[in-house]
């Protein structure tokens, strides 16, 4: 996995081309074409990640489109992480998919009106795939063990970043993390199954 | 999710998905950043004489006597667009009176209800408005302008002026109403009222009008004192003629 490598300017600002700073400070107030860049940078990554939480394929796209849903209800309450809303969106949808049917329920209405997508796994898609002994797993693991191994393990982000995402510090995050993949030895994937990103 | 839902090639399920949710964040977003939207009545060597337009009496002056009630009789339509488009909105309810328009706009630009208000935005800014209730609104914008739009019938119904302790009524001319003291902003950003008197007994009546009075009457500028309600206390001044603002009158 490439980590991302912001560029530090003399005023320190991190200037990743797919910095979500401007679009969610506009989104967030409502301006629909940044909510929606947002969506277009993010949307894939979420729904592998919903992919491999939730066991019914059916689900999927539900949950992945209520982690949107939740990063506008609950935007008061968004933290970018060097600049991105990704680990937050990625943590919300770990939660989203622990009980995705409960979870999705509050949004009913909305993805009642949207259709379905009509497609069968790709090759891309097979890796993203729930393992009924990783999410079996994982409902055995503390919420925030969950969306740490969820973040790292799983979805590949860096550990300081998913720490930040969880609000533990980045010793506690690697404790944690060590203790879970004892836990969940035979359910996660080889790290050679981890995949790239960005 | 039980629902029976139409299947469709997975691109057009992502296509509808962030459609629905750009909807859903400026339909469902906060009424802020909002501002009254300005209709010029006259031109000139910097002369503006403004009058807020009927969608920003609800907005803003809710318990300004003489303004108009509201009341939303449709489900919002969105649309988002680039230039100029027309906003379909289908059967008009019985009842309805207006469409309120709202413009958020996404660039830098000018766009004009119709009618002819409008004027210039920022990326972000909302501006509302109130057109005649019409299945069909025309929005025109400076080329290449993106910006979103949210039109709602609805039925406004003007209320009645007030009267103070000497007899004068006081509240919004915006609903057709002539009180005696009209509600204004003085120059210092205080809202008050100027006597109707003092504005020369002349309210415009649409942009030839206005400009037809300023070609009359405009080459000299005139304050009147802005008072509270009671038409004694004064709090600011109103400019009347050229040069830059001069208060304005609330609708």
């Amino acid at each position: 996995m490439q980590p991302d490598h912001p560029v530090r300017t003399l005023q320190g600002v991190s200037e990743r081309p797919d910095d979500d700073t401007a679009a969610w400070h506009a989104a967030r107030t409502g301006d629909g074409a940044a909510f929606g860049l947002l969506f277009d940078r993010h949307h894939a990554r979420v729904r592998r990640h919903a992919a491999r939480l939730v066991p019914r394929p059916g689900d999927v796209d539900d949950v992945a489109a209520s982690a949107f849903l939740e990063l506008w209800r609950r935007r008061a309450d968004v933290r970018l992480v060097r600049g991105s809303v990704l680990p937050w969106l990625l943590v919300t949808t770990t939660n989203l998919a622990r009980n995705a049917a409960r979870s999705t329920r509050r949004h009913e209405a909305f993805l009642a009106r949207l259709p379905r997508p009509d497609d069968t796994p790709d090759v891309a898609d097979v890796a993203c795939v729930a393992d009924p002994r990783l999410v079996a797993g994982l409902r055995a693991l503390s919420a925030t063990d969950r969306r740490l191994v969820a973040l790292v393990v799983l979805d590949g982000l860096p550990l300081a970043d998913a720490a930040e995402a969880v609000g533990v510090s980045v010793p506690a995050a690697k404790s944690r993390l060590h203790r879970a993949r004892a836990r969940l030895r035979d359910a996660l994937p080889r790290p050679d199954h981890v995949e790239a990103h960005r | 999710m039980t629902t029976t839902r139409p299947l469709v090639p997975r691109e057009e399920y992502t296509a509808a998905l962030r459609t629905a949710l750009v909807e859903h964040v400026v339909r469902t977003a906060p009424a802020t950043r909002r501002r009254r939207v300005l209709r010029r009545l006259s031109v000139g060597t910097g002369a503006l004489v403004v009058l807020g337009g009927a969608g920003a009496a609800a907005a803003h002056l809710d318990l300004l006597p003489g303004t108009e009630r509201v009341d939303r009789l449709a489900e919002p339509v969105v649309v988002t667009a680039t230039g100029d488009h027309v906003i379909e909105l289908g059967p008009v309810p019985a009842g309805a009176t207006h469409v309120d328009v709202e413009v958020r706009c996404h660039d830098d630009g000018t766009f004009w209800f119709p009618g002819g208000a409008g004027g210039t935005c920022t990326d972000g800014e909302v501006t509302g408005y109130a057109v005649p209730a019409d299945r069909s609104i025309a929005i025109t914008t400076s080329p290449g302008l993106r910006w979103t739009g949210v039109a709602t019938y609805t039925r406004h119904e003007p209320t009645d002026v007030a009267v103070n302790g000497n007899g004068d009524t006081y509240g919004s001319a915006g609903s057709g109403a002539a009180p005696d003291l009209v509600a204004a902003e003085a120059t210092n950003g205080r809202e008050g009222y100027v006597y109707a008197r003092d504005l020369a007994g002349y309210t415009p009546t649409s942009p030839a009008d206005a400009a037809r009075w300023q070609e009359e009457h405009g080459h000299a500028t005139r304050v009147v004192p802005v008072y509270l309600s009671d038409g004694e206390t004064v709090v600011g001044q109103f400019e009347i003629g050229p040069g830059e603002g001069g208060g304005v009158v609330t609708p």
